[in-house]
């Protein structure tokens, strides 16, 4: 063996047997390395040279059936733009009978252990190209598929132009193994990218549907409201009033809903905005009672401590977090109708709220959970309350983006407290 | 006299209910399905132009945004009071810096709307 290895040039140290399965695995790791197809094809091929080849070029087929050159790896390096210029004024014929067109159509190997002199002439069409192929020196050539679940999506050219290495079964059979890892991870990067793209449809969909709706929902909303004027000016039935009343309440309840969705995607999407500023902590929290106690009349939400010093951020959206905890505190208390607020000033340059309930609470199993997306607790119990499962989440990545936490103590049973931070002063590495 | 309101919203119905809004809180709307009309603002004279201007943002195919800009960059409108009104809640940053003078996020409550005209009707 080692006899055989001496007789090859200094630059072409062809793959032992016994060295494959480690090759192998080291095409198989920078395969892995990034879901960046094309990436991954020229880093795949620089790691076949000198191994293997020393050329090595991978080529696509286009959604047209164009050849694409993805890639080419050159034992040196400097010749790789030499390369470049041979593939684009010698373009491959997709007619042709033999070579990477036919593997590309076939989906078979083609092994060409002794590349000769007559073999160049057939299949130059011109002097010239004949002219240039001499200079390449060729003197061994595999060409084998890129095949994904029997479709055939490129070809991995091995060329080696030593006269001591000519290729034979057994590396075939190596650079049909290596061919069918690159297709898989072909297919792979293409499989995530696709459902990135899926994802970001989605997202987008659901940030035009929700604005959509609050077309119709404006205008129902002005409806309900004239009505309800025009009728308690002339004198009406009480009940009627009311349940306009509970009407323009539910249309409420489906804008906060709407408002949801579009926050979700909008997350998904990078682009939940912030409107920061210093603002007075308490009078936000007393006033987000005020608005959460009006609807649930048997619950009784306490505040208790204070924080005197402002503190920086999105009044709105924490104020958002806060009747995003308060709804679920009243949802979860069916029997317990006791909510206390705590109100901290921490040392740690942050203040705390405390949202404390006596209701049903969490399971421990569930905790860890709670604030994924789309997230809803599957107790038998969990399961008879309504919601999307996107609050807590929404909430948690408000409360993040301020610098701040939202944590969560519970068990079943015992009620669930809930708690987040924000801090007094606008975090140092923001713009 | 009745103040006078002119309303830009691309969305008949929002057109028809703040319509009938106003009227019945003692306004004169006039109402416009698009931009354009705001070019005729041009040959209006003084004492026809609105009191106030409520202004959706997404007309179909113009930006409220930039027709806020334009009046209030030309010297004959500069001085009339706009109003914008959008169904994204957080559009409020975005119209004050195109020059509006309120925000008002749809779905909306009619108090809030009349209490913003109030507010600009002296």
């Amino acid at each position: 063996m080692t006899k055989k290895t001496n007789k090859k040039s200094a630059n072409a140290k062809q793959i032992e047997p016994a060295d494959t399965s480690e090759f192998l695995a080291k095409i198989s790791k920078i395969l892995s390395a990034s879901l960046d197809y094309k990436k991954t094809l020229t880093n795949a091929a620089n790691a076949l040279v000198p191994q293997m080849a020393d050329w090595c070029s991978v080529s696509m087929l286009s959604e047209d059936d164009e050849i694409e050159q993805v890639t080419i790896a050159h034992v040196d390096p400097k010749k790789v733009a030499w390369a470049k210029k041979i593939n684009k004024r010698m373009p491959a014929d997709m007619s042709s009978p033999t070579g990477l067109p036919n593997v590309l159509r076939t989906g078979i190997s083609e092994l060409y252990s002794t590349i000769t002199d007559e073999m160049l002439v057939a299949s130059s069409k011109r002097k010239s190209e004949l002219d240039l192929l001499r200079k390449l020196h060729l003197s061994s050539v595999m060409i084998v598929p890129l095949s994904v679940q029997n479709l055939v999506i490129g070809a991995i050219s091995f060329v080696s132009t030593s006269n001591h290495r000519n290729y034979t079964e057994a590396d075939l059979a190596i650079a049909e193994e290596i061919a069918s890892r690159v297709a898989l991870a072909i297919h792979n990067s293409y499989i995530f990218t696709e459902s990135q793209k899926a994802l970001t449809l989605r997202d987008e969909f659901i940030s035009i549907a929700s604005h959509e709706l609050k077309t119709p929902i404006t205008s129902l909303k002005m409806y309900g409201q004239i009505v309800h004027q025009q009728l308690s000016e002339q004198g009406i039935d009480k009940t009627i009033l009311t349940t306009l009343s509970k009407m323009n309440g539910q249309i409420d309840r489906l804008t906060l809903l709407v408002n949801d969705m579009l926050n979700v995607s909008k997350i998904q999407l990078g682009k939940l905005e912030f409107n920061e500023d210093s603002f007075d902590l308490g009078k936000m929290v007393r006033d987000t009672v005020e608005v959460v106690q009006a609807s649930a009349p048997k619950h009784r939400i306490m505040i208790e401590g204070k924080v005197s010093k402002r503190v920086w951020g999105d009044k709105d959206r924490i104020s958002q977090v806060l009747i995003n905890l308060l709804t679920n505190a009243i949802k979860y208390s069916p029997h317990e109708y006791k909510i206390n607020i705590s109100l901290t000033e921490k040392k740690n340059g942050l203040a705390e709220v405390k949202v404390q309930d006596y209701g049903i609470g969490i399971d421990s199993e569930q905790l860890g959970k709670i604030f994924n997306r789309f997230y809803r607790a599957v107790g038998p119990d969990e399961k008879t309350f309504p919601g999307l499962g996107i609050g807590l989440y929404i909430s948690h990545e408000i409360i993040r983006r301020h610098g701040g936490t939202l944590e969560v103590a519970s068990s079943k049973g015992a009620g669930s407290t809930f708690s987040f931070t924000i801090p007094f002063s606008k975090p140092k590495n923001r713009p | 006299m009745n103040k006078k309101i002119l309303v830009i919203e691309d969305d008949r119905s929002i057109l028809d209910a703040l319509k009938l809004t106003l009227e019945y809180a003692g306004y004169d709307a006039t109402l416009a399905d698009n931009g354009e009309y705001i070019e005729r603002l041009k040959k209006h004279s003084k004492e026809e132009l609105p009191d106030i201007i409520i202004l959706d943002i997404l007309l179909s195919g113009k930006d409220g945004r930039a027709i806020c800009k334009a009046l209030k960059a030309d010297p004959a409108t500069a001085h009339i009071p706009v109003i914008m009104i959008s169904a994204h809640p957080r559009a409020e940053k975005s119209v004050k810096e195109a020059g509006a003078d309120d925000f008002l996020a749809k779905p909306f409550n009619i108090p809030d709307l009349l209490a913003l005209l109030k507010k600009h009707s002296h």
